[in-house]
């Protein structure tokens, strides 16, 4: 789900721009410095995460991950995918750099929401962690998809065209994601719970 | 009589295989590159050498066996064509390498931030 080069009107593209700028600079004001290797590994993982292609009948999907990069990272996930989609749209022209706002907007609010609904939630203790981070991961998706279907809306698209067909073409893609964030949220909730708890919540309180 | 009649039709043959490399030789490359020209204007061409070199059998097996090689070399054509268009779709998408450049950049980054961040706050 990469938006490309030239697809939504320019004045859109600009505004994209700075918002995305200054939601990166809340992200990199609300990282800790000791913060920063864990940022760096989720960076890494989103930037890779795409290449991972699952065959799916006709067509293939690839991972996302806004999600799992959200509840890790809490605040500091913006600036985590803004530097992985740049990364991506500079060595793999995905996506493209006029469009990077747009793409980093995109990606990176969802991610944010997922990591706020994480902490309030687990903050609760209401559901068992895994099932929740799955339930986070494919909300992010398709609130993503939704993102997909306003930012087009611009370029004259009908919105709820787009996003009914984006998001109809990421059940998949959230099942999937849902199940892997499921499975790597389980396995850190059980070796090293402090990870989780950095999430929005702790990064605010800093 | 039936008999001399066989062997001079086998001499004319015979003399009609040897002549042709040497005197009738340019007519199948012309009648090859008419064909290749126009495939209506092969088939005139090919019924003239044959007057000219008195026997039909060698410039239609040439015909034949140009035909046939034209296709071998077509089918084999399409073959690299498509190979060409496999490695170049392969070769847009990105490789092992611009993956570890990316995963360089992103923790040679946050490495100098790190760096940066530490300095400061020794300060």
């Amino acid at each position: 789900m990469h938006i490309a080069d030239g697809v939504i009107p320019t004045g859109v593209a600009v505004g994209c721009y700075l918002a995305a700028g200054g939601c990166v600079a809340v992200s990199l004001r609300k990282t800790a410095a000791e913060d920063l290797p864990k940022v760096a590994v989720m960076t890494s993982a989103f930037f890779v995460a795409s290449l991972i292609h699952v065959p799916l009948g006709p067509t293939s999907v690839h991972l996302l991950l806004p999600g799992i990069v959200g509840i890790f990272l809490g605040w500091s996930a913006f600036l985590a995918i803004f530097l992985g989609l740049l990364l991506q749209s500079l060595l793999f022209q995905f996506g493209g750099l006029t469009a990077l706002g747009a793409n980093a907007l995109m990606m990176g609010l969802p991610a944010w929401a997922a990591g706020a609904v994480y902490s309030v939630l687990a903050s609760k203790g209401g559901a068992r962690a895994p099932l929740l981070g799955g339930m986070c991961a494919a909300f992010a998706v398709f609130l993503a998809a939704v993102f997909l279907g306003l930012l087009l809306a611009s370029s004259g698209e009908d919105f709820f065209g787009v996003a009914k067909l984006a998001m109809a073409a990421h059940v998949p893609v959230a099942v999937i994601e849902a199940l892997v964030t499921g499975f790597v949220v389980a396995f850190v909730h059980r070796v090293k719970p402090e990870l989780l708890q950095a999430g929005v919540a702790g990064g605010a309180n800093r | 009589m039936n008999v001399y009649k066989c062997l001079l039709v086998c001499l004319l043959g015979i003399f009609g295989l040897v002549g042709l490399p040497s005197s009738g030789g340019c007519a199948p490359p012309s009648g090859k590159g008419a064909e290749s020209r126009s495939g209506a204007g092969a088939a005139t061409v090919v019924s003239g050498s044959k007057e000219s070199s008195g026997s039909l059998f060698p410039c239609h097996r040439l015909e034949k066996e140009l035909r046939a090689h034209r296709q071998e070399v077509s089918r084999e054509l399409r073959q690299v064509k498509r190979e060409l268009a496999r490695l170049r779709a392969e070769l847009a998408e990105p490789g092992i390498r611009e993956i570890m450049a990316g995963i360089g950049y992103i923790l040679g980054l946050f490495g100098i931030a790190a760096f940066v961040l530490s300095r400061r706050g020794t300060r």
